[in-house]
């Protein structure tokens, strides 16, 4: 039995310090969201779903606006506006200054729910997800993010994929083919599970609201500036199904943020990677374009003052 | 209790523990330990089902004991029916019921008669399939007085519910697993050692083969309509991996187990893969399973004796049943009768019994007409798969039709395509592991081909390595749906 037990001990305690060793190595490219769990508090944050994590770019912010600004983005599933995001913006956000930058995108899908009831708090699907469970969001290693919520499996750990890279700045740069049929093979791809979404997710007036607490809970460390990001014409007309009157929705939550810029209006001028989300280039020029409108938003009211 | 969970990794060496340090001098207290370990590992999932357990436990008993005590013929299959009955009413009910029901509406509709009628949101307790035929098993055995009934209420308490087994199997034969809960066990260093290596090759058909293997599997099979019949070719060949590393797995993992506290449980998977016609594969396929519908369904029913076509009736029968007892769908149904249309040409030309050794034994490799064997058993077994993976029949008859147009001949394509890659390298890695331990009772039981120690746990220490660097997320184990 000592036999047994020591033997037993001795294997599982190498496989245990070899498989620690392992996770240390996870970094940007090991999984979509880790870094964002294991980068120090920050000052200035881009929030919203997969589009502003891959489509803002913050090296651009941080050039044009001359601070340094944060990806805090996710997923539809994982960071649409609700109670779960808004504790964990509270825990990423370094609340020692008030005059931060914050930029928020929005669209349908983001304040609307996949639960049969779209308001019932209780079983949005974000709730058992990182950023709805975890407390502690900027500890290097994130052992419990590893263990829980580390996307695929932990090879990716030791074998980099050159598709994915998330940067410490939080933003997700993805570099697919985008050679025509490519794409068209993605939007296709898209257009059917957005298609299949339509039927099951539901506009959410309680994610809705949850976006005004977002914002008024930001408005204390800064400006709020909201933007609606690009996106290819037939889905839109998919989001357009989902919430009709979208624009005239959110008109008062423009009131309560420092501007509200959409893209959608220049939605044939930008190029996408499946339909969704901006090609690498258009990455860059829709950064630019955001940076530029919110320094000179930042110009007019200084000289206001 | 999922064995792939880290609830498992703390409950299983608690018990360990317990058994062998604090209740290892007296039997009595250890079947005690076991009978609580079984009801947590149950109950975990849902303790209201624990009742059943209980129910099946105190019927199948007292019925045993009172058939030792029995002469009069009548009586006694009074007594066998009672049993019967309680132990398939409960498997009838939560199984069957809403599945009998909707067929009725549909009958008594197409004879234009309408029925209304509602069906149960019935949540289907898990191993129901399993402890039912283990407690009927006993039954049966001390009515034919081929078993005499144990007196001993908390040995057989826990040979109805021995947590390793208790889920999916293997179901075990009283007269195998019950006279181990009488015997003073004893800690055997080889035994234990045995148990974590089936442990972890069980763990590694589970959670590298099965659960990889599912995620390709779940996405073309959900969405069949959108593939080329080459993708459909190769979901159904993931699913083959699927539930062959799934349930061998669990298996391997439920025996390697019961090794720790010194119980030997009946093989249940043997290479069925390597099989070179259906009737060796189902002589390697859920042993556990097969046998019990051959001793107290098939030779019952008379066997092979009657004729022809009495025995032709028999077969369908019990591979109609078998796959009846997989679930509640017309889709196990047509699997079992498939399964039985194949047997059949081989038994009635008398082949049934020509491959009962392993193929190429003592070799390394086959014979090309081995090999050819293998592989048209495989393509036939997997053809079948299709039906006991599809949602409808419908689904698999679509599903078949394309896979026989032209559209085989396309490159196949799915989303995360570029992956499947890596997982078709580590169904190779576990075949060629297989392959080389398909004499033993579980692949990596001894590495003939490693000869040093340290290189064999330098072995045991690479399969555990990749154990955790391809996992894939945690799925049920599929026998626990029968």
């Amino acid at each position: 039995m000592k036999k047994f037990i020591l033997n037993t001990i001795l294997f599982s305690s190498i496989l245990l310090i070899s498989c620690y060793i392992i996770l240390l190595k996870a970094d940007g490219y090991s999984d979509p969201f880790y870094l964002k769990f294991t980068t120090p508090k920050q000052n200035n944050l881009i929030l919203g779903t997969s589009k502003s994590a891959q489509g803002l770019n913050p090296y651009v912010f941080n050039e044009i606006l001359d601070t340094k600004v944060y990806n805090y983005s996710f997923s539809i599933g994982t960071s649409p506006y609700g109670p779960k995001y808004l504790e964990s913006i509270k825990l990423k956000l370094n609340k020692e200054n008030s005059n931060n930058i914050f930029i928020i995108t929005i669209d349908c899908w983001s304040i609307s729910s996949i639960c049969d009831n779209p308001n019932d708090i209780l079983n949005f699907r974000e709730n058992n997800l990182s950023v709805g469970t975890l407390k502690v969001i900027d500890k290097n290693p994130n052992i419990p993010y590893l263990l829980k919520f580390m996307a695929g499996n932990y090879y990716k750990i030791i074998h980099k994929p050159s598709v994915a890279k998330l940067h410490q700045n939080g933003w997700l740069d993805v570099s697919l083919n985008t050679d025509s049929i490519s794409v068209n093979r993605r939007t296709k791809s898209n257009l059917i599970e957005y298609e299949k979404k339509l039927s099951t997710y539901k506009y959410s007036q309680v994610r809705f609201d949850y976006l005004i607490k977002t914002i008024e809970f930001l408005n204390n460390y800064g400006s709020v500036y909201l933007v609606r990001l690009p996106i290819s014409s037939k889905l839109m007309e998919i989001e357009n199904l989902l919430i009709p009157d979208f624009e005239e929705k959110i008109k008062p939550v423009i009131k309560i943020t420092g501007g509200y810029l959409n893209l959608t209006a220049k939605n044939s001028y930008f190029n996408y990677t499946d339909g969704v989300h901006l090609s690498k280039q258009y990455r860059t020029l829709a950064s630019e374009e955001i940076s530029n409108w919110i320094k000179n938003k930042r110009t007019q009211n200084y000289n206001i003052k | 209790m999922l064995f792939n969970s880290i609830d498992f990794a703390i409950f299983l060496p608690i018990v360990f523990f317990i058994y062998w340090f604090i209740t290892n001098k007296n039997l009595k207290l250890q079947n005690i330990l076991i009978v609580i370990s079984s009801y947590i590992f149950y109950g975990w999932w849902d303790w209201r089902f624990l009742s059943l357990i209980l129910f099946s436990t105190i019927i199948d008993y007292n019925i045993g004991l009172l058939l030792s005590k029995l002469e009069n013929i009548r009586k006694r299959k009074i007594l066998l029916w009672i049993s019967l009955l309680a132990n398939l009413s409960f498997l009838g009910f939560f199984k069957y019921y809403n599945f009998f029901l909707d067929n009725f509406i549909t009958a008594f509709s197409f004879f234009g008669t309408e029925i209304k009628a509602n069906s149960l949101n019935i949540i289907l307790p898990i191993g129901i399939s399993f402890y039912t035929f283990q407690t009927l098993s006993y039954t049966i055995d001390i009515y034919k007085r081929k078993l005499k009934p144990t007196k001993d209420f908390i040995a057989f308490s826990a040979f109805v519910s021995f947590f390793p087994q208790l889920v999916a199997g293997p179901i075990e034969r009283a007269t195998n697993l019950l006279p181990q809960f009488y015997k003073k066990r004893k800690f055997k260093y080889n035994q234990a050692v045995d148990g974590m290596q089936q442990i972890l090759w069980g763990l590694f058909k589970k959670i590298v083969i099965a659960d990889n293997c599912a995620e390709y599997a779940n996405t073309i099979f959900n969405n069949s309509s959108e593939y080329s019949g080459s993708t459909l070719a190769l979901g159904a060949f993931f699913f083959a991996f699927q539930i062959y590393g799934d349930f061998s797995g669990y298996s391997d993992i439920a025996i390697g187990t019961s090794r720790l506290f010194g119980f030997n449980l009946k093989q249940n998977f043997a290479s069925p893969y390597f099989s070179r016609n259906i009737a060796e594969f189902w002589r390697r396929w859920h042993i556990s399973l097969s046998s019990w519908f051959r001793d107290y369904l098939y030779i019952p029913l008379g066997g092979s004796r009657g004729g022809n076509g009495n025995t032709i009736r028999n077969i369908f029968i019990v591979f109609i049943v078998s796959g009846f007892w997989h679930g509640a769908n017309w889709t196990f149904i047509v699997w079992g009768a498939l399964n039985a249309i194949y047997f059949l040409p081989i038994f009635l030309t008398n082949n049934n019994r020509n491959y009962l050794t392993i193929v190429a034994k003592g070799k390394y490799f086959p014979t090309l007409k081995e090999i050819f064997l293998m592989l048209s058993t495989f393509i036939l077994t997997t053809f079948a798969w299709i039906f006991f993976r599809a949602e409808n029949i419908q689904h698999a008859i679509n599903y078949i039709l394309k896979i026989m147009s032209s559209s085989l001949f396309n490159m196949p394509y799915f989303m995360g395509i570029r992956k499947a890659g890596m997982v078709l390298i580590l169904i190779v890695f576990f075949l060629i592991i297989e392959w080389l331990g398909r004499e033993q009772q579980y692949a990596i039981k001894k590495i003939e081909f490693i000869n040093s120690k340290l290189f064999k746990w330098g072995f045991y220490y690479f399969i555990a390595i990749l154990i955790f660097l391809y996992g894939a997320k945690s799925n049920d184990f599929i026998y626990f749906q029968f």
